[in-house]
């Protein structure tokens, strides 16, 4: 198929060919996550037209993926499995003679039940006597007998799988003595039994497939892997999934050798890392990590994918309860990204220019649907993933140039519609930018935006009614109509902008700059005080403006002292240390604020799940479904265009450009692919 | 100047001079009676502005309501409402009156048609007669072609679909003809329709759409091929118009109108087609100059009539929607018109030079404040297309007065988009200091006594030959034409002056204002000094009322600064005033705002300080610098450059800037940073501290020209900016602009080839991270030692 393709490529002359490829560039981007795909390939081509210059911007950058890649080999590799076909990831390993020998394995197998027509029932006493066994001598016949038990025991959980195993597992009871004693004891026996001494320094992993044993026991493991895994599919209750999961971890080394077994427990870990209970996603990711540090080449790149993905699907809804895991999600997601940061900026260029390309279809439809695939909880996550992801991995030279078009795709968001409803999103935005502009030391106007809302509102109005509860603006991204109207709206909204602008300060508190920086600042809140008639609102507000206003004196006053001029950056480097160091009064100011602002909010947490035990209000919960509709709806639109696609033929035949005109980047075609996987799951 | 006695007596080189000197001299003779016209007109023009302007000044503003009270109050203005016959050049005006007035489309006299069309009786008849025909006729299928029209709206395309060559035309539209008539409902209320089932019937609508067609097509190549021979034929055409077949009628009509404007764009010949003289008619003539003649004058009245139904279709689409709002046949109606008004458009700017152009105008000026949004779009980006493309001035300049009249007319209650097509008019170049010129009467180099006295006849008649020469040399040069283009620009200025000042005399509060205010910035450079004083006040005023926006207040800045600027030099004002007003909203317009302000302040920067760097004190010019980087923390990256970029011209226009530079206190006081008089802020004791923090910004450029500008914004070493440097600011604003998310410069390849290490071994870089999945690690462990029920998954 991808011959044909590429053969149809070289008939297209070098402009279609240019043409096609930014076609199914824009398409390969936002594939996962854009919906019908015709209407978008609309969009695009429209985009084109109306764009050149985007459209060299791509080329552009394209260009610099080539280059980077050209030096690259031992990815080069890679990459190429991972272009060749759709199911990259089942061809990948097929190199080896791995499913031959599968099929061997079953064979015999077969010959074997053959041989004993009657399977053995596995008994509580046999269970017994191979526990002893193993504990004085793990022989490989030892093995292979509990392996089969296992086998039998686990294919009880499939249903029907059952009848080919030389035992036969009926008891519940012996069923669970079976498990519980492959779990404690296989993987010290396995150990034993291959002469593998445990590792004596951390960092390098003895992988079994060094053993000479291994040739002759390679069957068995596989079996029982394969066996854990299933296992581990089929699992329900937290804890035992935990068990399961600590067991797979010690096994990694084994999973390592197997790399069919080895995508399969993936897969099965991908699961549990993004839908799991607390315990098991950490192990999951425990298990991930390791298998991504120890061969990075094979699997950092289809598991970065992935993970992305699920990420991706699993933050379209937020409420206190999810925006843990979230947080979990993206933090383990750092971790992953700073094993390999050459792979890191690839994925993070593709995924943020995707983004770019998301809000640019809005900007230039102006439609109400276009918006909407802008402002969604996954865009925002995403947003917020990336500057996470860049703020934690700073001094990076590789992930440095990120930054700018980060930075630009958030402000974009933020002023595509500058409305009222859409604060709580602006000021997610906003946290973002912060984070990534304080972590980075890098200067991002943050301001601006929120003296916008300080501008626009008017406080003295008159709240039109008035509201059972405070509004979480950490978990909303838009206001209902309602919510404007309401007292709630307003206290909340101060109480935001407060915060935002004292943690937004603070980051920059000890910056020689500091009096520019707050001047429109200073002046917007003079303002505000002198109009401003509620009491409420001006206490924190003069508050908040005496600190700023001691801090730029605080800064004008020791600058001025200074003897170096503006041209001398490193004096001037040096001088902000030393400021940092001694304290100003807003860090100063902040810090107290900050411990008491902590307990606030974790008395908020507390308080409101009593509260949501109790009684939800009628109007939230309407919002939110709602939201789980639209958001169904955005879901369906940004990632069903891929399964559309593969039905269709012409999309399939820009497909294979896109594989052509990518066949640079490791991660744009197989992710789709694997995704639709993911989905299946 | 009596005939030549004898051939003795004439200089030997007037031979070469071809022309008779009778004829030049009607020809001097005449054009001197135009100018003088002229002049007049527009003296009379220039004291109505003085006096506008003036009263403005005076008048305190005053809200619109008032105003709407009692508009008759003046009378002088009378000449706008007039029909655009008379504001024509005076042969024009002949054409008008022998073919036009009579018969005018907008009048629509018909009875009254000259004897200028030879069969034009009858035809005239037989539109009579058609003209009860349609509507009739309209009303009976208006139930069933409801649907039809969207369809053709979306496609937009109909005007450029048909072709040249008409033969082609029925093929591509059939296709367009084919969805509507998929769309149509297929039942008929017609009596011998009844007996037929829907089926029979849609095939046989389709059977008779596709006959008109080729009838159509017939018709309209055979008027292509050979349009001398087959003028008639266009008849034959328009009288399709009056479709009378209720199944097809809307389908046909339109097909027709749109057919029939590609032929007349087609077939119309680049001159003006004037009427014959009786004496010419009168005179014996060859036979294809008879053809041509022929030719012409059928062609004139076909394109009279057609425009005439073209008009009455709109017209009637107004009426209908004014009398029964819920019509049935509205939508067909509607469709009809804006088919009508799409024909309208293009034959505007397709044929500019041709005749009823004006009238074409003056029916479409009324529907650019059409209730109809779509109507209003099309016809307002019709002029304003007019307006780019209108090399000449005079079809501009028939359309702005047209439009001033409507505007006087409707009491100033027109759309701002009407006057914002203003903003396309190409006006480069005007006669500044016309008036003043032509107030003075001419005084000629020499009168004739003059002459008679001081030369010889000789002499004399030399100087007469030279005279002659030098006009004919200046006639073959076409200079006159620019002269000419130059005269109507400065009318259509007058005019769009006119416009404006009477809105901001009569209507500052209205909506109109920003358009105005944006005009006024964009031609400022073409205004007579003499409204200098008056406008400034104006403006002075407005700014400080308060009441306008930023733009708004940016817009009046910018007017001041550029006739300032330009021969307003002479003035010497110094409008300090104003540049405190900028310096005040400066800190306004932050990221917040609108981004497009910013592109307005640079250009005021550029008059207020780099052009005017003779008049601008160092304190001043110090306190904007600084004024400005610290503007530029906070603001999107494209402005951030472009008010760097300012201040970087800022500085190179005054060296002694660099005292911003060093951090040494100059003589007394501390630098107010919140007041907002750049003259009192003692902006010498502070420095540029802000350009630390913008070196450290996400954007490469601002990071680079944050680094030149703390250099002392050098011209060479490593702090200089290469290319950038010879981008003005502006230039630079919408190089690096953000609106369509580009990134410009592109995004940079990573850093360094090597990988980053982070963390150490297993350990992972979040130490809290590290926490849980040790707890992990030890309950999973601790849970495995203890009893578990794996029991859930086997039961499953």
């Amino acid at each position: 198929l991808a011959s044909i393709k590429r053969q149809k490529l070289e008939d297209l002359s070098v402009d279609e060919f240019l043409l096609s490829g930014f076609d199914s560039a824009g398409e390969g981007d936002s594939d996962e996550e854009k919906g019908k795909a015709t209407e978008h390939k609309e969009q695009l081509s429209r985009l084109k037209n109306k764009d050149p210059e985007f459209y060299k911007f791509l080329q552009a950058n394209d260009q610099t993926l080539l280059n980077f890649d050209d030096t690259d080999t031992s990815e080069d590799e890679d990459e190429k499995k991972y272009h060749r076909l759709p199911s990259a990831l089942e061809e990948a390993g097929s190199g080896d003679d791995d499913d031959d020998e599968d099929d061997d394995m079953g064979q015999k197998a077969s010959k074997k039940s053959k041989k004993a027509v009657e399977t053995i029932k596995v008994t509580d006493k046999m269970i017994e006597d191979w526990k002893a066994a193993m504990k004085k001598e793990p022989t490989p016949r030892l093995f292979r007998e509990v392996t089969q038990a296992f086998k039998a025991a686990v294919a009880t959980t499939k249903g029907e799988g059952g009848a080919q195993c030389r035992y036969k597992v009926a008891d519940s009871s012996v069923f669970n003595a079976l498990v519980l004693f492959c779990i404690r004891d296989i993987y010290v026996a396995l150990q034993r039994m291959l002469n593998l001494k445990p590792d004596k320094d951390q960092k390098k992993l003895v992988l079994p497939s060094s053993s000479p044993k291994w040739q002759k026991n390679q069957l068995d493991v596989k079996m029982y892997l394969s066996g854990v895994v299933q296992l581990l599919s089929c699992l329900t209750e937290s804890t035992v999934i935990s068990a399961v999961l600590r067991h797979a971890n010690q096994l990694a080394p084994y999973y390592l050798c197997l790399p069919k077994q080895c995508r399969h427990l993936v897969k099965q870990l991908m699961k549990q890392w993004s839908t799991g209970e607390e315990t098991s996603r950490v192990l999951a990711f425990l298990a991930l990590n390791k298998i991504c540090r120890h061969k990075q080449e094979t699997y950092l790149n289809p598991i970065l994918k992935q993970m992305y993905i699920s990420y991706v699907q699993n933050c379209k809804f937020t409420s206190p309860n999810v925006l843990p895991m979230i947080n979990f999600m993206q933090r383990t997601l750092t971790e992953m990204y700073s094993l390999d940061t050459q792979a890191t900026y690839q994925h993070a260029f593709i995924y943020i220019r995707q983004l770019a390309i998301h809000l640019r279809n809005a900007m230039t439809m102006k439609k109400k649907e276009t918006y909407q695939s802008v402002y969604n909880w996954q865009y925002i996550h995403c947003l917020y993933l990336w500057c996470r992801v860049l703020s934690s991995l700073h001094p990076s030279d590789v992930l440095q140039p990120l930054i700018y078009p980060l930075c630009q795709v958030i402000i974009g968001t933020m002023k595509l519609v500058p409305t009222s409803r859409y604060y709580p999103l602006r000021m997610h935005c906003c946290r973002a930018l912060t984070l990534l502009s304080s972590s980075t030391n890098t200067f991002v106007p943050v301001m601006p935006f929120l003296l916008e809302i300080l501008q626009q509102v008017d406080f003295n109005k008159k709240p039109g009614r008035m509201s059972k509860k405070p509004i979480n603006f950490a978990v909303i991204l838009k206001l209902s109509k309602v919510n404007l109207m309401e007292k709630a709206y307003k206290d909340g909204l101060i109480d935001q902008l407060y915060d935002l602008i004292l943690e937004y300060f603070h980051t920059q508190a000890s910056s020689i700059g500091f009096p520019e920086l707050s001047l429109p600042t200073v002046i917007q809140l003079k303002a505000f005080l002198k109009e401003c008639k509620v009491a409420n609102y001006c206490k924190p507000v003069r508050q908040l403006l005496e600190k700023v206003q001691e801090n730029s004196s605080h800064i004008t006053g020791r600058r001025q002292k200074a003897a170096f001029g503006v041209a001398d950056a490193t004096a001037v480097a040096a001088w902000e240390k030393q400021i940092k160091e001694e304290g100003t009064p807003l860090s100063r100011y902040y810090s107290q604020w900050k411990k008491l602002r902590e307990k606030e909010i974790q008395l908020e947490i507390s308080g409101k799940d009593r509260m949501e035990d109790l009684e939800l209000p009628e109007i939230k919960r309407r919002k939110i479904q709602e939201k789980k509709v639209e958001d169904k709806k955005e879901f369906k639109d940004l990632f069903e265009s891929d399964s559309e696609s593969d039905s269709d033929d012409g999309e399939l035949k820009i497909k294979g450009k896109l594989r052509l005109t990518y066949a640079h980047s490791p991660i744009e075609i197989g992710m789709p692919r694997s995704f639709t996987c993911g989905t299946v799951l | 100047m009596g005939p030549p006695r004898s051939k003795k007596r004439r200089p030997t080189f007037r031979r070469l001079l071809k022309t008779s000197g009778v004829k030049l001299e009607n020809k001097l003779k005449n054009r001197t009676l135009k100018q003088q016209n002229v002049a007049k007109k527009q003296r009379k023009e220039q004291k109505k502005l003085r006096a506008a302007v003036k009263d403005a000044a005076i008048r305190t503003p005053r809200p619109l309501e008032t105003y709407r009270n009692r508009p008759e109050e003046e009378e002088e203005e009378e000449f706008l409402e007039t029909l655009p016959t008379d504001m024509m050049e005076e042969d024009d005006v002949q054409q008008m009156t022998a073919m036009a007035r009579q018969a005018s489309f907008i009048t629509r006299d018909l009875s009254a048609c000259g004897p200028v069309h030879g069969g034009k009786k009858r035809s005239a008849d037989a539109v009579r007669s058609y003209e009860k025909v349609p509507r009739k006729m309209v009303r009976t299928e208006e139930t069933e072609v409801i649907h039809l029209l969207p369809i053709k709206d979306q496609r937009g395309v109909v005007p450029q679909s048909v072709e040249r060559v008409i033969e082609k035309q029925p093929e591509e539209e059939e296709e367009e003809e084919e969805e509507e008539q998929a769309a149509e409902e297929p039942e008929q209320s017609e009596n011998e329709m009844a007996s037929l089932t829907a089926e029979q019937r849609e095939t046989l609508r389709v059977q008779k759409i596709n006959d008109r067609k080729l009838v159509i097509a017939s018709l309209g190549s055979a008027v292509v091929s050979d349009p001398y021979r087959n003028i008639k034929r266009v008849k034959e055409l328009r009288g399709m118009l009056m479709e009378s077949d209720p199944s097809v009628a809307v389908t046909v009509r339109k097909l027709v109108m749109v057919s029939l404007m590609e032929i007349f764009k087609d077939i119309a010949p680049t001159y003006r087609i004037r009427p014959l003289t009786p004496e010419e008619k009168a005179a014996k003539v060859k036979k294809e100059t008879q053809q041509i003649r022929e030719f012409e004058e059928g062609l004139v009245s076909q394109y009279k009539f057609y425009l005439e139904d073209l008009e009455q279709t709109i017209k009637d689409w107004k009426q209908q929607k004014k009398k029964r709002r819920q019509a049935v046949g509205f939508d067909s109606y509607r469709g009809l018109a804006e088919v009508s008004v799409r024909c309208l458009c293009s034959l505007l700017l397709a044929l500019p030079h041709f005749n009823f152009h004006n009238n074409i105008v003056v029916v479409l000026v009324p529907l650019m404040n059409d209730a109809d949004k779509q109507v209003s779009q099309m016809c307002c980006d019709a002029f304003r297309n007019l307006f780019q493309q209108d090399k000449e001035g005079g079809a501009s300049l028939a359309a702005v007065r047209v439009i001033s009249g409507l505007v006087k007319r409707l009491n100033y209650h027109v759309r701002p988009e009407l006057l914002r097509t203003l903003l396309s008019l190409r006006i480069k170049e005007v006669q500044m200091k016309k008036d003043m010129e032509d107030t003075a009467p001419t005084k000629k180099f020499m009168n004739n006594k003059e002459k008679r006295k001081k030369l010889s006849r000789m002499q004399r008649k030399w100087k007469k030959a030279e005279e002659k020469l030098e006009k004919e040399l200046l006639e073959a040069e076409a200079s006159e034409s620019k002269e000419k283009k130059i005269k109507l620009h400065t009318e259509t200025l007058n005019i769009v002056f006119l416009v404006y000042f009477r809105i901001l005399k009569k209507a500052q509060k209205s909506v109109l204002l920003p358009a105005v205010l944006e005009g006024l910035a964009n031609f400022a450079h073409l205004i007579n000094l003499e409204f200098f004083d008056d406008l400034l006040n104006v403006l002075q005023n407005l700014i400080q009322s308060g009441d306008l926006t930023n733009r708004e207040s940016l817009h009046c800045i910018q007017t001041v600064f550029t006739i300032l600027s330009g021969q307003g030099d002479v003035l010497n004002i110094d409008p300090l005033n104003f540049y405190s007003q900028l310096y005040r909203m400066l800190p306004r317009l932050h990221a917040g705002a609108p981004n497009d302000d910013i592109i307005i302040v640079l250009r005021c920067l550029d008059a207020m300080l780099t052009r005017r760097r003779k008049q601008v004190t160092l304190q001043r010019a110090m306190a904007f610098v600084k004024r400005l980087s610290t503007l530029s923390l906070h603001v999107l990256p494209n402005a951030s450059v472009g008010l760097l970029a300012a201040s970087r011209a800022t500085v190179h226009a005054f060296p002694r800037c660099d005292l911003l530079l060093d951090n040494e206190v100059q003589g007394s006081g501390f630098y107010l940073a919140e007041l907002d008089e750049p003259e009192h802020c003692n902006s010498q004791n502070t420095a540029l501290w802000e350009l630390q923090p913008l070196q450290r910004h996400y954007h490469p450029v601002v990071r680079r020209l944050a680094l030149h500008l703390s250099h002392g914004a050098p011209s060479e070493g490593s702090a200089a900016l290469g290319a950038l440097s010879r981008k003005s600011p502006a230039e630079l604003f919408n190089a690096y602009s953000v609106r369509d998310m580009t990134f410009n410069p592109p995004v940079a390849p990573p850093g360094s080839k090597k990988k980053d290490r982070f963390g150490f071994g297993a350990s992972l870089l979040d130490a809290e991270l590290q926490g849980r999945v040790d707890n992990a690690m030890t309950t999973a462990a601790v849970a495995t030692e203890t009893q578990l029920d794996f029991n859930a998954a086997h039961l499953h």
